[in-house]
């Protein structure tokens, strides 16, 4: 990992593996409460302001509209953040595991 | 069946609070122009509602917003009321506390330069007021009117303040 990237939040991490495929904005929403078993619930406006910083930020992208419900997918540079994410949780999972000791 | 209710709200959070417990009662919000409301009746609990402050807001959001089963029921200048189906479960607009933030701050600036507008064209006009202009009367008047916006505003301005500190604050220890 050549760049590092400060921690992202749990909703922007989870729209980010939803659209590891095509999705809209209904389906990010109800993949991510799927993932998360009804854990994390998205509002309309929390991922409708995400997808738009993370089109700012060339980490998706949307593809060619086909009328109402415009589709996005993650982008090369989406799926580095996404890896150099997973590997600061590892870090944080390992060394919780290690210290106390698996018993959570 | 209809019904129009007149009501003033200086905290939109317990306007909105009002139009759900409405909802509950199977009066639903059809239209609503600044303290007037309309109502029509259905089902008790069919709906939530919420409202937005949505200044600036473009056409692709509530196309957005449509995608995702929510309806888009009254707008009328900066204030918008969308309403979802209490079957499809809880329905909130911001789920995380970087964008309720970020919510918050667009009211703020949108609020706090109109309240301090009101400010100075109030002394402004209580100033003239006190010269031995003839239109004296009108200009205190006015003056007085302006002042009384302002502090009108500074009440939500405070709570909406409150509610940011609050979330700040707790993005200290917590990710969201």
């Amino acid at each position: 990992m050549t760049k590092e990237y400060p921690p992202l939040t749990e909703g922007v991490y989870y729209i980010l593996l939803a659209l590891f495929e095509a999705r809209h904005g209904y389906g990010i929403m109800q993949l991510v409460e799927e993932m998360s078993k009804g854990r994390v619930r998205l509002g309309a406006g929390t991922i409708y302001g995400a997808i738009k910083t993370l089109l700012e930020r060339q980490w998706i992208e949307a593809l060619e509209d086909d009328g109402r419900k415009k589709e996005y997918i993650i982008t090369e540079n989406g799926k580095k953040v996404v890896e150099y994410e997973i590997l600061r949780l590892r870090e944080l999972f390992d060394n919780g595991i290690r210290i106390t000791n698996g018993k959570a | 069946m209809k019904k129009i209710k007149f009501r003033f709200f200086l905290d939109y959070e317990k306007e909105e609070a009002w139009v759900n417990e409405l909802a509950a009662q199977g009066w639903h919000l059809q239209k609503n122009i600044i303290s007037f409301f309309v109502f029509e009746q259905g089902e008790p609990g069919k709906y939530i509602y919420r409202n937005e402050l949505v200044e600036g807001k473009k056409k692709d959001y509530y196309e957005f917003l449509e995608s995702m089963n929510i309806e888009c029921v009254s707008k009328f200048g900066v204030w918008a009321y969308y309403r979802k189906e209490a079957i499809d479960g809880d329905f909130e607009l911001f789920s995380d506390a970087p964008s309720k933030i970020q919510y918050l701050k667009s009211i703020t600036r949108l609020f706090i330069p109109i309240a301090l507008l009101n400010i100075i064209i109030g002394i402004f006009n209580i100033i003239t007021g006190f010269t031995a202009s003839p239109v004296a009367f009108m200009s205190i008047n006015l003056g007085i009117l302006n002042m009384v916006m302002a502090l009108l505003m500074y009440v939500p301005i405070r709570k909406i303040q409150r509610r940011k500190k609050h979330l700040e604050h707790d993005l200290h220890i917590f990710e969201a």
